[in-house]
Formats: C-alpha cells, structure tokens, sequence
C-alpha cells in the first residue's frame, strides 16, 4: 500500500473527481455538512459541487470553514482521508473562486506545474 | 516580495543614475526624461516554483535547470512537515503535494542558537525563499527567508506566480515574444485623430517648424492645437522631451525640435 503522504498528490475540484479513481489526490473546499458519527464530512469546491470526505476514525476535534483533506479517491468517487488541514481565515477570508481557477491551469499547463510520478513498492 | 509583478519577467532592470549632461537639467520635464533613462543589470531573480520541479531539476557545475532555465533563487510554498534544531540550523520538511517533501534548511547563528530558536509549527502553511544547493545528490533549500502564511490567498497566488513564471521563462527561452493583448480603445483611438502618435506627430512638426530661436512655447501650442486638451499636449511634449526628439531652451515652456 503506497503512503499517501509521501506522494504526490493532484490537487483537483469536484468534478475532476471521476477521473481521478484510486489516485492520491488533495481536494480544498468549505465545510458544508459533518455526518452525525463523525467518520463522514461534506466539503463544497470553488464551483460549488460537494464532494464527500470519509475517515477512518471519527472526528476527535471540531472542524470548520476552509478545510484542505489529502487521500486517495475511492470507487465511489469519494475522498479516503489520510489527513487534513484547516485554512486560517482570521485575517483574510480565503477565495475558493479563485483557488478552482488555479487548480484548473496547473491542469491545463502540467508543463508548468508538473506532478511527481507516484512510486511504488 | 511574495507578490512579483511578473508582466515584464525577462529582466528586472534597475533604475539607473542621470546620464552625464552638460547642460544642467532644468525643473519639471527635462529632469524627468534624465531620470527615466534606465540600465539593465543582472538581479538574480526569485523564480517561483514547485517542489517537484526543484527535486526534477538537473545539476551540471553547481547550475540548476529546470527546462532549460536557470534556476538559483526561488520560493516554493508548502506544509511544514517537520522541524528539527541542530546545533547552529533548523531543518524543515515542506511539501507543496506535488512530490515528495523538500528538506529546507535556515542556519542560526551561534549567539541566536544560545538563546534559543523558536521553531515554525509544524501543520501549518509557509512561504520560504531559498536558493537551491545539492549535496550527496540530494537537492534542499538554503533559507533566505521562511515565514508562516497569514493571509492563504498567498498561496493560491503562488500557485498561479508559478504558472505564469515558468511560461513567460519557457517563452523567452524558445526566442517568441510574448503575445501582447491591445484592447479595444487601442484600435478604436487608432483610427481616430486623437491617437497619441498622431497628436506627438503633430506637436513634433510644429515644433520643428517653429523658427524663433528660443523655441515654440506651450502657449502657441495651446492655440494653435484648440481642439486638444492642455493635459494631451503637455503629455506628448513629455514623451518627445524623453524619446530626445525635443529639448526645453530657455525655460520649461519653449521647446526646440532636436532633428
């Protein structure tokens, strides 16, 4: 089983999720919805879909906003979480318009913005 | 410094100093055409990049490339995912996702060691300038500068710096220009009389035709050109002073032409 954090992860919205089956990927979105065990959260993209984050263990803290999770896309086309950071938007609301539109044009020039090639055994 | 304007990026020019005159700059226009002149100096240049592209980077002689573009100086943006002390650095781990981790590494000086060095949190996004070394075929980062972000959209930004950087370097580096967009006033004021060229054309000839000694002044200009605004003669007069076509006489209203 290749570590997710040690490889590299494309960073995708919502809808690129389909294409991205059993790939370690890193999805940003709003905090929408927590299911009530904990082992379930619903994030909205830049474009507004939601995308669907399981975890392996229930939430041991409270999590809101802005919230980057790093995993691995299952069949289902949701997100495995192998990690997750929350976004500071104490000082500056973050622009998740904008940040769709960058993962966009990293996708449209891989040249520019390349992805390591994922190792394994 | 994290928000590089990139829109001229083959080269960040310094201002220079007045080129030698002999004839002592008179206030207002003439000073600013000696002012404006402008060298071309080799600044290393802060490139924005991705972790992935420094660790793909090739090495040859202490040179880094990445696509055929030299590299020394650049920022990466990432997650600090270790920090460590030793006795005079601080070693930190900061994945930007595109690969694996880069090891990044700030040096302290003994005295500041002494006291004791508040590590960055690990968990948290930073922006680093550093320049690139290799040691052991193992490439890092020589800190210039790390801080913690406060403001995420830096690193939105970030991402699209990189983008941009590393297209307008590759073109350059292939020998095109970049293709610059004119926009909708530019082609409308084009075939209208108060394009710029043509008010500089004409402010130019009456000039040049002007056969008093100490020049056309800015009054005649004024009448003579009605229809233009005080503002568009004084700017085409500024533009011709600093291209060389015109110089100023006796004061900084009478201009004579240079041709």
């Amino acid at each position: 089983m290749v570590d997710v954090m040690e490889s590299p992860k494309v960073r995708i919205n919502a809808s690129m999720l389909a294409q991205f089956i059993d790939q370690p990927v890193c999805f940003v979105g709003r905090l929408e919805k927590i299911h009530p065990t904990g082992k379930m959260f619903i994030l909205s993209d830049g474009e507004g879909k939601n995308g669907t984050i399981e975890l392996m263990e229930p939430l041991d803290e409270e999590i809101s906003g802005i919230v980057e999770v790093v995993g691995r896309v299952t069949a289902k086309a949701t997100i495995m979480c192998a990690s997750y950071v929350q976004f500071k938007e104490d000082n500056h609301p973050f622009d998740l318009g904008l940040y769709n539109e960058a993962v966009k044009i990293t996708h449209e020039f891989p040249q520019f913005f390349p992805l390591g090639v994922v190792q394994y055994g | 410094m994290s928000k590089n304007g990139f829109g001229s990026y083959g080269g960040i020019s310094a201002a220079g100093g007045a080129v030698g005159s002999n004839d002592p700059p008179s206030q207002g226009r003439a000073a600013l055409a000696f002012k404006s002149i402008r060298y071309r100096s080799r600044i290393q240049e802060i490139i924005p990049c991705c972790v992935n592209q420094l660790l793909t980077s090739t090495v040859i002689d202490n040179v880094f490339m990445i696509r055929g573009i030299e590299v020394s100086q650049v920022s990466i943006v990432g997650i600090i995912r270790q920090a460590e002390t030793a006795e005079n650095y601080v070693l930190y781990k900061i994945d930007d996702m595109t690969t694996k981790p880069i090891k990044v590494r700030q040096w302290v000086g003994r005295d500041r060691a002494k006291q004791g060095i508040t590590l960055l949190p690990v968990g948290v996004y930073a922006k680093v300038l550093g320049i690139l070394t290799c040691s052991a075929e193992v490439k890092s980062l020589e800190v210039l500068k790390i801080r913690v972000l406060e403001d995420m959209n830096e690193f939105t930004t970030h991402i699209l710096e990189t983008v941009n950087a590393h297209m307008i370097l590759d073109k350059a580096a292939s020998g095109q220009s970049v293709p610059v967009v004119s926009s909708e006033m530019d082609e409308a004021q084009m075939h209208s009389e108060y394009h710029p060229d043509f008010i500089r054309k004409e402010v130019l000839r009456l000039i040049h035709e002007c056969p008093q000694q100490e020049g056309k002044s800015v009054c005649e200009l004024q009448t003579e050109l009605s229809n233009l605004s005080i503002g568009t003669i004084n700017q085409a007069i500024e533009y011709l002073t600093v291209e060389g076509h015109i110089y100023p006489t006796v004061d900084g209203e009478h201009f004579k032409s240079a041709d």
